[in-house]
């Protein structure tokens, strides 16, 4: 696990301008060069999900990678919007393979006929901490869809990814997924996506 | 609720048919998506039946205050200085303003924003701007216009509301049901605790089938989650999945089946620091029963529902338990908002608590797997409900029609065997009925 103070800071449910990478800075420590890569490769981890090619999107995480959605909860101004203990998800990528192998499985109803789900990745701001590791917070927006239906579901996500570099051809791995989707009241009968 | 003659002739029809239908063990398909019946469901049902409110753990300190919904109404459930919890109607009491606007906090006071009224945690108001300047002398008694209470009760740490002045005692209202509740909320001396706020999410469902599914369904757990069957996350089989006991309360509407796996070991999931606090306050009749259930899953009439059952990430292990509560509130026709919870022994060790926490997100809340599972039959279920052809059509509940019930089981209640039975279904959609015929 890291060590990292800011990343702390955000296990503890803090408040929301105390986030990672909330502090308007340029990418630190990241040239051009790894700024794109790491854009590509979130894109390139967007399109597996898309595609449900979900045991390469597994692969993409390290050993003792967590994945991890807090609560988010309406409270007063003053107070952290973020629950301090509850959790949409609490995976590790051992609890993640459980939710593949189900979803590879003939029985994931809720996923037959499977969603159409579209992940867009933006406004990335990388920065590099003491260990190597790259730590990026995205803006994520996930569009889904069902059978013959019109109406959709839009989760709009604030996502913190911390990267480690590999040197396999994806050059990077999943060490830590942090994010929350701005819902309290969540839309969907279900969440049976990734985000 | 206004009704012309044409509604009052439908609510008529209705109400014969469903009369007439379960008398044959059948259930109109209609009732499932029906704005005449959420209509009357609303006026006859929400508003007289004792309905769940919080978990007094979510309250640990004076000040505290979740917004909970009670039959449609905002209301306020906070802990007052003296550390009474009271329930109120989140308006104000001069234009209607809500004076609270947060879904969970500590306050010692609630000022309204429109006026600037403020009242007192314990719903008191205490304080009118100007009061002396624009009301006349004697005019404005702040004692008559304090938040609007409403009649609380608790049992074991769960807090319900009545709107109904004449309803029966809460006590009377469990009517026995307490015994089997007692699995979920006695796990030891110091009861149980909501790990976290609930996972809350609106879904296209009409609350009635999944109030229905968590009075003891066993018959769809095979199938609807078959993954955990089939890739070992679940520690039954499908050839012995109707073993068990379903245990109904006639004319409460409250019911429960309990699960078991053959050849089990005692309490198997549950940590032993908690099967020792859990011998030390339940009775013997209990443990006897309790130790060999693998799955409870109960409904408390009308829409609280609660589950215990083991699940595990490695497959072929017992895995690990956890208790999930939640309430199915209807919020439009065939629409319904979800609050689940998941509450661990506050006896259990830490580390215990954070296993069983981990348990229930991967089963159950919004991203559960049991859960994604359930809402997609249910919302179906519901969508299909609307349908026109439906309005001939019934379901049938025939399951255990003539089966005589035990009459040498601990526990009390109407107690049936197998656990796959349908008596405690037909006891619920009685009792819905007794309400809902009611003027
Ligand atoms: S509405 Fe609250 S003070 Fe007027
Ligand atoms: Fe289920």
């Amino acid at each position: 696990m890291t060590t990292d103070h800011a990343i702390a800071l955000a296990d503890a449910g803090a408040h929301p301008d105390q986030l990672p990478g909330s502090a308007p800075s340029l990418s630190d420590g990241i040239d051009a060069e790894l700024q794109r890569a790491v854009e590509r490769f979130l894109y390139l981890e967007s399109e597996l999900l898309d595609d449900r090619r979900f045991e390469e999107w597994l692969s993409l995480f390290s050993e003792d990678a967590t994945y991890e959605a807090p609560l988010r909860v309406t409270r007063d101004r003053q107070a952290s919007q973020l629950s301090e203990r509850g959790r949409l998800f609490s995976d590790t990528k051992a609890t993640l393979e459980v939710r593949v192998r189900r979803l590879l499985s003939e029985y994931a109803w809720a996923e037959q006929p499977p969603s159409r789900t579209r992940h867009f990745v933006s406004n990335l701001r990388a920065r590099l901490l003491d260990d190597g590791a790259i730590a990026v917070r995205s803006n994520v927006l996930v569009y889904r869809n069902r059978a013959e239906r019109t109406d959709f579901e839009l989760y709009s996500a604030d996502r913190h990814d911390e990267l480690v570099m590999t040197s396999g051809t994806a050059r990077f791995r999943i060490r830590r997924r942090w994010f929350v989707v701005d819902q309290s009241n969540m839309s969907g009968d279900s969440l049976s996506i990734f985000l | 609720m206004t009704s012309t003659l044409s509604q009052t002739n439908e609510i008529g029809r209705l109400l014969g048919k469903a009369r007439s239908e379960m008398a044959d063990g059948r259930v109109p398909v209609e009732i499932f998506n029906s704005d005449v019946v959420f209509a009357l469901e609303q006026e006859r049902l929400f508003q007289r039946a004792w309905l769940f409110l919080a978990h007094e753990s979510e309250l640990p300190d004076p000040g505290d205050y979740v917004l909970r919904s009670l039959a449609g109404n905002s209301v306020i459930v906070c802990r007052d200085e003296s550390g009474r919890i009271g329930c109120f109607l989140n308006m104000c009491r001069h234009r209607g303003n809500q004076v609270c606007k947060a879904s969970e906090g500590n306050a010692s006071h609630f000022r309204c924003s429109y006026h600037g009224w403020t009242y007192a945690n314990d719903g008191r108001l205490i304080g009118v701007p100007h009061i002396r300047k624009v009301y006349e002398p004697g005019q404005m008694q702040r004692s008559d216009w304090g938040l609007l209470p409403v009649r609380t009760d608790s049992y074991a740490g769960l807090v319900f509301g009545c709107l109904d002045p004449d309803a029966p005692s809460l006590e009377d209202y469990l009517g026995g049901f307490q015994f089997y509740l007692d699995l979920y909320l006695r796990p030891g001396p110091n009861g149980t605790e909501a790990y976290a706020p609930p996972d809350r999410w609106e879904a296209g469902t009409d609350w009635k089938i999944c109030a229905e599914n968590f009075a003891g369904d066993g018959y769809h757990t095979p199938v609807a989650h078959q993954f955990g069957f089939e890739l070992g996350y679940y520690a039954s089989s499908a050839t012995t999945h109707a073993d068990g006991y379903a245990v109904h309360f006639p004319h409460k509407g409250h019911g429960i089946g309990l699960g078991r796996t053959p050849g089990m070991s005692p309490f198997f999931g549950y940590p032993t620091e908690v099967v020792e606090a859990m011998e030390e306050v339940l009775s013997e009749e209990q443990l006897s029963i309790f130790r060999e259930v693998r799955t409870a899953v109960g409904t408390v009439f009308p829409n609280l529902s609660l589950l215990i059952q083991p699940f595990s990430t490695v497959p072929g292990e017992p895995g690990v338990r956890f208790c999930t509560m939640r309430l199915w509130q209807p919020v439009g026709v065939g629409r319904m908002q979800m609050l689940s919870w998941c509450l661990v022994p506050a006896d259990a060790s830490q580390e215990d608590k954070d296993a069983a926490y981990r348990a229930y997100t991967l089963a159950f809340g919004q991203a559960g797997m049991f859960e994604q599972d359930d809402f997609d039959n249910w919302s179906r279920v519901t969508r299909m409900a609307s349908s026109p052809l439906c309005r001939d059509l019934s379901f049938p509940y025939l399951m255990g029609l003539t089966r005589a019930p035990l009459d040498d089981f601990p526990g009390p209640g109407v107690v049936m065997q197998p656990y796959m039975t349908e008596t405690n279904f037909r006891n619920l959609w009685q009792t819905w009925l007794e309400y809902l015929e009611r003027p």
